[in-house]
């Protein structure tokens, strides 16, 4: 009898083949009727699958703040992992230069894609009192995107799910609830304002959680725009870039923070 | 009669539309599906019925003999009303579960507005099996047997597995079995045909490819997998198609 190896138990597949396209439709489908939870990695777990040296899609917090040589064994340590976990195989292709392929779970390959080839990314970045963290969604196709949150110490969760479903998610995710007040506030600043620190924005500073959204066309980086949305027990606050270069801060009420998560995924 | 409407297929799956062909599909809900034409129950087995009649018609039998007194005659009508509920636990599932051939699709699960649809250009008409000893199946197939596919309620013995487009949760690939528990497989099989020709698929002869490639599940472990996956850049087979292995 011949015992099956990792790869005849869990069928990797090279970056390039037609498996991981097909793994992405797949997931696509499965995603439309209700969100998709595509699972939890770690920062260096990441960066190996996607190769260092690469652009980051998303921050990692943990990762990046190792030194070089930290880096290196994090990195290792994290693929021989994933490789422990039958999600991860590199076979060497020159011993000499060592240089080689990998191959992995169709899964973890289509949803490096997915972050991948995208023509629209928002990202978010939520400060509180003490720690910061983000949320960092892909478009896909289909009206569904992918939603990337990254926690403080470096592991980030993936979900897969329509635009409705990531506006409501991320709404919550932001501090907006039902049950806060709507605060009476609508200012417009300039930047210089703004940075003094008026009067006006005492109520916005005083919120406990910071969210700035950064919405961004790939290939197109005169197209970006900023918000902000600004939550604590005295209500929500929006802030919106006017035209001519000022800052606009008004009160919201949950519905609003929504409609303005709404808007930056282009959710009807 | 000639095919009017084309089959999904997934030739290249890098083109930009399929996803947003599959998520269409996926997306279709019970109305779209048009009119119920014909629906089938996983009733059980008439072995089923044979095994319960056997436990509770002798005790409903002894319940309704003269007892000496009424007291006793409680005790045994209390005994037999419980036997009976239990058995009722069996049965009732397959009173719930339905499968509703309509005009565009199937529509399947407990509720009306169920989300679990596979219109008729997902189905492939030559991945079409007769099952026998149906419950058996989920031993040999790496899916849970508590799987929303499998729709056998609990006594059914035989069924029609179909492959269709995944709405309860894809996992390999975009189409998977569903299997159909009914006391008359061929029958499923023949409304099936029926509602797909009529609404334009090349499916003539399906119910009969269906009888042709029956399978009986088996307790050890068989030596061809019953049913095999389509992966998403599989063909269709359609009813001329080359016959399940």
């Amino acid at each position: 009898m011949t015992a099956p190896t990792v790869a005849d138990v869990f069928d990797l597949a090279g970056p390039a083949s037609r498996t991981v396209v097909e793994a992405r439709l797949t997931l696509c489908a499965a995603a439309v009727d209700a969100p998709l939870d595509l699972g939890s990695y770690t920062d260096e777990e990441l960066v190996g699958l996607d190769g260092p040296g690469g652009t980051p899609s998303a921050p990692s917090p943990w990762y990046s703040s190792l030194s070089e040589a930290e880096q290196r064994t994090a990195l290792t340590a994290a693929l021989r992992g994933l490789t422990a976990r039958g999600a991860y195989r590199a076979e060497p292709v020159d011993e000499a230069t060592g240089a080689f392929v990998f191959r992995a779970l169709p899964d973890v390959l289509a949803l490096l894609t997915m972050r991948r080839h995208t023509d629209r990314v928002v990202v978010a970045e939520r400060r509180g009192a003490a720690r910061c963290d983000w949320a960092v969604l892909y478009q896909q196709r289909a009206g569904l995107w992918l939603v990337e949150r990254v926690d403080h110490v470096g592991v980030h969760e993936f979900v897969l799910c329509t635009a409705e479903e990531a506006a409501r998610a991320l709404t919550a995710w932001s501090g907006a609830h039902g049950e806060l007040p709507v605060p009476e506030l609508d200012v417009l600043l300039d930047r210089e304002q703004v940075a003094a620190g008026p009067q006006e924005l005492e109520p916005v500073h005083r919120c406990t959680l910071a969210v700035t959204l950064t919405r961004l066309r790939v290939g197109d980086p005169g197209a970006e725009e900023s918000s902000g949305v600004f939550t604590g027990p005295g209500g929500c606050f929006v802030s919106t870039a006017a035209p001519g270069g000022g800052v606009v801060y008004r009160g919201a009420s949950p519905e609003t923070v929504l409609a303005h998560w709404r808007d930056a995924l282009g959710a009807s | 009669m000639n095919a009017r409407r084309r089959f999904l297929e997934v030739p290249d799956p890098r083109a930009r539309d399929v996803v947003d062909e599959v998520a269409r599909l996926a997306r279709q809900d019970r109305r779209a599906q048009g009119a119920v034409l014909a629906t089938f129950r996983p009733w059980p087995g008439n072995l089923s019925w044979l095994v319960l009649a056997a436990l509770l018609l002798p005790m409903a039998a002894y319940a309704a003999t003269a007892a000496p007194d009424w007291e006793e005659l409680l005790v045994r009508a209390t005994i037999t009303a419980i036997a009976a509920c239990s058995a009722a636990v069996f049965v009732v599932p397959s009173l719930f579960d339905r499968h509703r051939v309509c005009e565009h699709g199937l529509v399947l699960g407990f509720r009306g507005r169920s989300r679990y649809v596979v219109p008729w250009s997902t189905l492939d008409p030559g991945r079409v099996r007769v099952v026998h000893r149906a419950p058996l199946i989920g031993r040999h197939r790496d899916e849970s047997p508590s799987s929303p596919h499998y729709r056998t309620g609990l006594l059914t013995t035989r069924a029609l597995a179909v492959n269709g487009l995944d709405t309860a949760g894809a996992h390999r690939s975009p189409f998977t079995w569903w299997v159909l528990g009914t006391r008359r497989p061929q029958r499923l099989a023949e409304a099936i045909e029926a509602a797909m020709v009529a609404d334009g698929y090349a499916a003539q002869g399906l119910a009969e490819r269906a009888r042709r490639q029956a399978v009986v599940a088996r307790w050890g472990r068989p030596a061809r997998e019953p049913l095999p996956e389509r992966a998403a850049t599989d063909p269709v087979l359609g009813v001329d198609g080359p016959p399940l292995p």
